[in-house]
């Protein structure tokens, strides 16, 4: 269905989780977008976190929420490994101080409030603060949410996050999405993570094993190979200098000539390395970086949800003037559009038909080559003993005379009457310039022409 | 479509209906597939080859009132019910509305309904409608001498009711229990009639008289009541007889034309235009088959919704036999799937789930759809379910009609064409549609199809995939039919060659 692309279609559908790696700019961005497309057009659903905004597929984004309920029973956990992962401060305190805010908390703002209390009293708290300060901007952007949240199909777009929280915002998601997997049993989906090294990676190491025993795909993007990737799929872009991952992870040799858009790729349950080059998406327009100042409330550049010309406004705001709680929920609830479906089916057709007239014009181009061989022979056959001339008795005995002549010469005239082929000859003369002239002293005919 | 075809079918319906009219014969059928202007071609060869006074029979106001942008406005009125002419909110809102006007009339009370009928005496096309028949505006038809009855497959007799808190009023009305299982009651109707007549004249309605006038119909026709929830059922037949056996030339007129029922349903002569519809193509659809057994299958289910799925990247309008089929086969639509007309009009992207032989599947125009499908075949529920239809069934084999299967069958084919007319309103038009039920290849279909239906080129498709490939390929313009051929063929080759 996908060309050349048989091996990354494999792996894709298979249910290992499969790892994207590559320095910048070497297409694992458009690999991302091209692999986002492989699966939906196999029906199934797709939830992709997009870190930076490049990705836009009309009729299919999402802005994140993340709900309280959903999350509760893994925040102390998560939160505490991003805490850790990210700096100085211990992530123990942070799960420590979190577990028991916890406690008293039933909503977003409550816990916000119990962890600010915490931070000086009864003692100085350095986890409730590390808590607090990644949580607050998120409830400022409208991100968090005390309802339900239904996670529809589509691209969740990340970049309006301030960037010191948007690591936390993407890991929250991806509890909030584990939970709903293992909770509501919800399967036949394909996760897909843009820029997931921004992520603890203990944490994306367990959702991976984790999800791919509820039967979800799972596919995440790296800048380059760590121990735990061989054991999964993997789709391995240019990644600079590979002396050393080939000695260590026994990766190919040929990842050094790989050039923008290629990529090895690794089926892990076939134990079989396959070269790819991998097409431009079809669908998916893939954009630039979105810019984000870093407090978040600058010039945001126009996003697909709203309308262009806008002026920009914090999240909170827009959910409140979107109409509340139902004007969120509609917007959770997005399924994707049939016309989606439709393009798809119709880009496969087309695909399709044009495979098929390059397959007939290929057969054709063969027989008509055949028929020209099959000539050349002939010709050649009947020239033989000849010196290679051409015996025109054998020919038209053969009947392949006129064939022959058609083949190799421009034929003027074809006729059973000299008188005609006589006249055909004069006219060509004549549009060539030549005029028939009588020699009146010798009696004798000339074809002349004038000559400068 | 073939140049002038609209015109020299109308040509055709103008001549023939002149001879029609000097001659002796009494019912004339002017079929034809939806679209090709029957109704503007009967009535205005009607209107100028004949001089005297015409009457129209037709389904819904909407009707009427395209009716008069074909006919000159001083020659022709539109008679309309009680309810759209009293100016008195009680009287208009009242269930026995007709007795409350009548009584006002007698006390000097006149409106546009009652100025209607002598205005009627003056206009040359008189236009009512067919619920009108069973009331006693049916009397205007008494004088008629051509009656055209549109879309008049309509014509069967209808079920009304009783219910049993009607029978309760009446009950009190008359001081005693009215028992109307037992048939002793018909031994009662004058004395209830003359309590009825009291009660009407002190309050100005009487629900003893109005069960009165029913049981004296049903004493007429020889037929009885029977239990349906929350009531009593009957048929109206003799609103339903007495149209038939007008003394009178009828000229009826429709895309499904009912079957010929011996001393019912007869035609002298017809004129039919079966062409071939260029841009519209028909496709069976064998790989599924909803007989009313398998509403609970659960691979029904699965490759319904699948349909629905597909069809609902296109603008489609996709009709399903009852409400229950469709509650039971598709509980959740598919995205971009509504059940709200409204809003199917107003969005171009959605598509539209109905019913087959439902409020929306007769008498309007939907916008512009790409696909019509119908999934499954809109028969009737089985008798022994539906008492009505037990009724209707045992009153035409009373009447001479030789076959059960042949109104069966007609009544869900006629349904089915119904909904297809739905989306085909013109000739030219582009249109997919799709028949989703293994029943629809069946042979059995030619004895009740109108001819206009028979001569379209059928596909037959057993595969979904093969069926997505077709619409898309139709979608795009891109040799769908070509490629279905090629598919079979395929396919064939790899049976015969035991692959």
């Amino acid at each position: 269905m996908w060309g050349g692309e048989k091996a990354l279609r494999e792996v894709l559908e298979n249910q290992s989780p499969c790892v994207i790696v590559g320095r910048t700019r070497s297409g694992k961005t458009y690999t991302l977008a091209r692999s986002i497309e492989i699966m939906l057009a196999t029906r199934r659903r797709v939830i992709v976190v997009d870190w930076a905004g490049q990705l836009e597929l009309p009729g299919l984004m999402h802005r994140p929420r993340l709900s309280f309920k959903l999350v509760r029973d893994m925040l102390p956990d998560s939160l505490a490994l991003q805490v850790a992962s990210q700096g100085s401060t211990s992530g123990t305190w942070t799960r420590d101080s979190l577990f028991s805010a916890m406690q008293e908390a039933d909503s977003w703002e409550g816990l916000i409030d119990s962890l600010r209390q915490r931070e000086e009293f009864p003692y100085r708290d350095p986890g409730a603060r590390a808590a607090r300060v990644r949580l607050e901007p998120l409830l400022r952007y409208g991100v968090l949410t005390n309802d339900d949240v239904e996670i529809g199909e589509g691209i969740y777009d990340f970049s309006h996050i301030p960037l010191y929280s948007r690591n936390i915002a993407v890991m929250l998601f991806l509890a909030q999405l584990y939970t709903t997997i293992a909770s509501r049993g919800l399967s036949d989906v394909a996760i897909f993570v843009d820029e997931a090294w921004q992520l603890s990676e203990d944490l994306v190491e367990a959702m991976l094993n984790e999800v791919a025993g509820y039967g979800v795909k799972a596919v995440v993007v790296y800048q380059a190979l760590r121990e735990w990737h061989r054991r999964f799929n993997l789709v391995i872009h240019n990644i600079g200098l590979p002396a050393a991952e080939v000695v260590r992870y026994g990766i190919p040799p040929k990842v050094e000539g790989l050039a923008v858009g290629e990529a090895m790729v690794y089926n892990v349950e076939r134990h079989r390395w396959r070269k790819v080059r991998v097409r431009r998406p079809q669908l998916i327009v893939v954009r630039p970086k979105c810019v984000t100042p870093p407090d978040g409330r600058g010039e945001a550049p126009p996003r697909r949800g709203g309308e262009e010309g806008e002026a920009p406004q914090p999240p909170a705001q827009e959910a409140e003037e979107a109409g509340g709680e139902e004007g969120e929920r509609e917007e959770i609830r997005l399924s994707r559009d049939p016309r989606v479906d439709r393009i798809l089916e119709e880009h496969r057709v087309l695909s399709d038909e044009i495979r098929r007239l390059e397959r007939r014009i290929e057969e054709l181009s063969s027989a008509l080559s055949g028929i020209l061989r099959r000539m050349e022979g002939a010709g050649a056959r009947l020239g033989q003993g000849n010196d290679g001339e051409v015996d025109v008795d054998r020919l038209v005995e053969s009947g392949l005379l006129i064939k022959y002549l058609q083949g190799r010469y421009e034929v003027l005239e074809v006729s059973g009457d000299l008188g005609r082929l006589w006249g055909a000859v004069q006219r060509k003369l004549k549009e060539d310039g030549y005029q028939l002239v009588k020699d009146a002293r010798t009696g004798r005919w000339m074809f002349v022409k004038e000559v400068y | 479509m073939p140049t002038g075809l609209r015109e020299r079918f109308q040509e055709e319906v103008r001549r023939r209906i002149a001879r029609f009219i000097g001659s002796e014969e009494r019912a004339l059928l002017v079929a034809g597939p939806p679209g090709i202007g029957k109704t503007h071609a009967v009535i205005r060869a009607v209107y100028e080859e004949y001089p005297g006074k015409v009457y129209v029979v037709l389904r819904t106001h909407t009707q009427q009132d395209h009716y008069a942008k074909i006919v000159p406005r001083e020659d022709y009125i539109a008679i309309r019910g009680i309810q759209e002419h009293c100016r008195v909110r009680e009287v208009r809102n009242h269930p026995l509305a007709h007795q409350l006007c009548k009584w006002m009339r007698e006390r000097g009370c006149s409106c546009g309904y009652t100025e209607q009928f002598s205005e009627a005496g003056r206009r040359r096309v008189v236009s009512l409608l067919y619920s009108h028949l069973s009331t006693a505006m049916v009397s205007l038809l008494r004088g008629a001498r051509i009656v055209v009855f549109d879309e008049y497959h309509s014509l069967l007799p209808q079920e009304r009711r009783i219910t049993y808190a009607q029978l309760r009023l009446a009950e009190e009305e008359y001081g005693r229990a009215i028992r109307l299982e037992a048939r002793d009651v018909l031994g009662r109707l004058e004395e209830m009639r003359a309590r009825g007549m009291e009660v009407w004249a002190e309050r100005g309605y009487s629900y003893l008289l109005e069960v009165v006038s029913v049981l004296e119909q049903l004493k007429k026709s020889g037929s009885w009541l029977y239990r349906v929830e929350g009531g009593y059922g009957y048929l109206d037949i003799a609103g339903y007889e007495l149209t038939l056996k007008l003394p009178c030339k009828k000229i009826f007129v429709s895309a499904t034309p009912l079957p010929r029922m011996p001393g019912l349903m007869e035609y002298d002569s017809t004129v039919e235009a079966s062409p071939t519809l260029p841009n519209v193509k028909v496709v069976i659809f064998t790989g599924i088959e909803l007989p009313y057994r398998k509403r609970f299958d659960r691979r029904a289910r699965r490759i319904v919704n699948e349909l629905v799925r597909l069809l609902s990247m296109y603008r489609s309008v996709i009709f399903l036999p009852s409400e229950e089929a469709k509650r039971r086969l598709i509980p959740r639509p598919a995205p971009g799937v509504t059940e709200d007309v409204g809003e199917f009009a107003e969005d171009p992207g959605r598509s539209v789930l109905l019913i087959a032989g439902g409020r929306w599947a007769e008498g309007i125009d939907l916008p512009q759809p790409e696909v019509i499908c119908i999934i499954g075949v809109p028969y009737d529920e089985p008798p022994f379910i539906n008492p009505a239809l037990r009724e209707l069934y045992r009153y035409l084999r009373a009447k001479g009609l030789r076959s059960f299967t042949t109104l069966y069958r007609y009544r869900a084919l006629s349904k089915t064409l119904q909904a297809i007319g739905r989306g085909l309103r013109k000739l030219d038009q582009r249109l997919l549609v799709i028949l989703a039920d293994r029943r629809y290849a069946d042979e059995c279909w030619r004895e009740v199809a109108p001819k206009w239906f028979l001569v379209q080129r059928f596909r037959v498709v057993d595969d979904l995939r093969v069926l997505r490939d077709y619409l898309v390929r139709w979608g795009l313009g891109l040799g769908a039919d070509e490629h279905l051929e090629r598919v079979q063929r395929a396919r064939l080759l790899k049976k015969i060659r035991g692959e």
